[in-house]
């Protein structure tokens, strides 16, 4: 062997795996090669030291803590025992809660004309619009019209959990936002289906690019297991990278407020991350 | 009388039991400690970790699918909680692990405060392995998580697994050192190891910064 057998060589050397001509071939090449027998010999040595770590204990009062957040986690959520037993089956709300939902909470939500557009500082509040109003959130944009749009927080810089508790607390309009979707949320809650008067749903399927954020709102709803009511978009980063995020009022929890993050204009796949805000 | 399987709890949480997933946490929470202790290399952001992957896995548990073992999933739920506390945390607390925190093998022989020392040096240099690296080693290595399990947890392929094992361990050699450990605490550092690869010969530290692409498994 002309060469120095590469990493995956010498790996499939020690473990003992993959072809067997080929790893005679590279036991061959060690064999006669002190640079590599060098690096086959330290990694063996690092594997050794290894085996001195062992399981190491549970510290004390980790094992109650544990119980205590996830009881805590577990009530907020709603206790599954206590749910209907339509809801205990997720192959039968997954999409269909999710779909309800939409047509009863979010077009009429939508209607109404937005009040938020920026956050944060007040920083580009036509940037915001054109956010809201940008292919992200899926299909072609219909231009325009407010209909189908959710408020856009738009925050500079990295979006923390704590940084939306701030604005959720004090920023007028997520604050208005948020009130209307915990609104909806007490009022319509579990049973998405009953729309009071001036809510008539729009039709749904003929205008899926209008109620933009749908994958969003349903990726969450699929990730967290109950029903979500949406309450406003945010655009931002987080953690680093670009995102599109979605806060929820829970419902039938209309206290509760989560954060669901996804990459930057793709709602097609679950949430990369969740954060329970209050 | 035999306790029900881990798939079997889940499934029982999902009903509505509402101490399903208390039995599961209490089974699994020494595991999912150590995983993340071994690759955050503190206790306390281990402990914040831990809390968060069982939170995760309990938000997630509609999510688990059947055709998983239920650990494969609560790993990789772990090692992601692990990897998001590693970055929450950035680098501002890389504190060392205190010796009754490290963990010794069970029986491993010889004098233990020396064996402590050792466990500690060898911990310090695992924390200083770059992260996609350690997390190998740590689940196949230290855990004993079969390559194709690992490669399940991490989404990658086998081969990837198998070259990040390999990889992590080298690390770890240099980190220790080209033989003799250091005192506990020390943190050894000598680039002595060159790995020489297809391509010529470059550093090892150099060697882990770009990204490789995903080679296929050899098998």
């Amino acid at each position: 062997m002309p060469d120095h057998p590469d990493h995956e060589q010498l790996a499939a050397l020690q473990a003992g795996d993959g072809d067997r001509r080929q790893r005679a071939q590279v036991a061959a090449h060690v064999a006669g090669c002190p640079s590599c027998a060098e690096v086959v010999a330290a990694v063996e040595r690092a594997r050794a030291r290894l085996a001195l770590l062992g399981e190491p204990e549970l510290p004390g009062g980790l094992h109650e803590r544990l119980a205590a957040a996830v009881g805590t986690e577990a009530a907020r959520a709603g206790r599954p025992a206590r749910r209907p037993a339509w809801y205990r089956r997720p192959a039968a709300w997954g999409a269909a809660a999710a779909a309800v939902l939409i047509a009863a909470l979010v077009v009429p939500l939508l209607n109404q004309p937005d009040s938020l557009t920026t956050a944060g500082g007040g920083a580009g509040g036509g940037a915001a619009q054109e956010t809201a109003q940008g292919p992200m959130y899926g299909g072609a944009d219909t231009g325009g019209t407010a209909a189908g749009r959710l408020p856009v927080l738009r925050l500079d810089g990295e979006v923390s959990a704590k940084r939306l508790r701030a604005a959720l607390a004090s920023d007028p309009a997520a604050k208005q936002a948020y009130r209307r979707a915990a609104a909806d949320a007490g009022t319509n809650g579990l049973r998405g289906e009953t729309t009071t008067d001036g809510r008539q749903a729009a039709p749904t399927p003929a205008a899926p690019s209008t109620t933009a954020p749908q994958p969003c709102l349903a990726a969450a709803t699929a990730q967290a297991g109950r029903p979500l009511v949406p309450a406003f978009m945010v655009e931002g980063n987080y953690q680093g990278r670009p995102a599109t995020m979605l806060v929820t009022a829970g419902a039938g929890d209309p206290g509760r407020a989560d954060l669901w993050v996804f990459p930057r204009g793709d709602c097609s796949g679950p949430p990369l991350a969740t954060e329970w805000l209050r | 009388m035999s306790d029900p399987s881990d798939e079997a709890l889940l499934a029982a949480h999902l009903r509505g039991d509402p101490h399903a997933f208390g039995r599961l946490v209490a089974r699994h929470e020494r595991r999912v400690y150590g995983l993340c202790l071994r690759v955050l290399g503190n206790r306390e952001d281990a402990e914040d970790a831990t809390q968060e992957a069982f939170l995760a896995a309990l938000r997630k548990a509609a999510t688990f699918r059947q055709a998983a073992a239920f650990t494969t999933w609560l790993y990789r739920v772990a090692v992601n909680a692990a990897t998001d506390q590693a970055r929450r945390r950035g680098r501002a607390r890389l504190t060392l692990l205190d010796p009754e925190d490290v963990g010794l093998a069970a029986d491993p022989g010889g004098d233990p405060g020396e064996l402590v020392a050792t466990a500690v040096t060898v911990q310090a240099a695992l924390a200083q392995v770059p992260e996609e690296f350690r997390v190998a080693v740590v689940l196949c290595d230290l855990y004993r998580v079969p390559y194709a399990e690992a490669a399940q947890i991490l989404e990658v392929p086998v081969g990837t697994v198998k070259s990040r094992v390999f990889r992590g361990r080298l690390a770890l050699a240099e980190r220790l050192g080209d033989g003799k450990t250091g005192a506990a605490g020390e943190a050894p550092t000598r680039p002595t190891l060159r790995v020489v690869g297809g391509t010529g010969t470059e550093s090892l530290s150099r060697a882990s910064e770009p990204r490789e692409p995903d080679r296929p498994s050899q098998e």
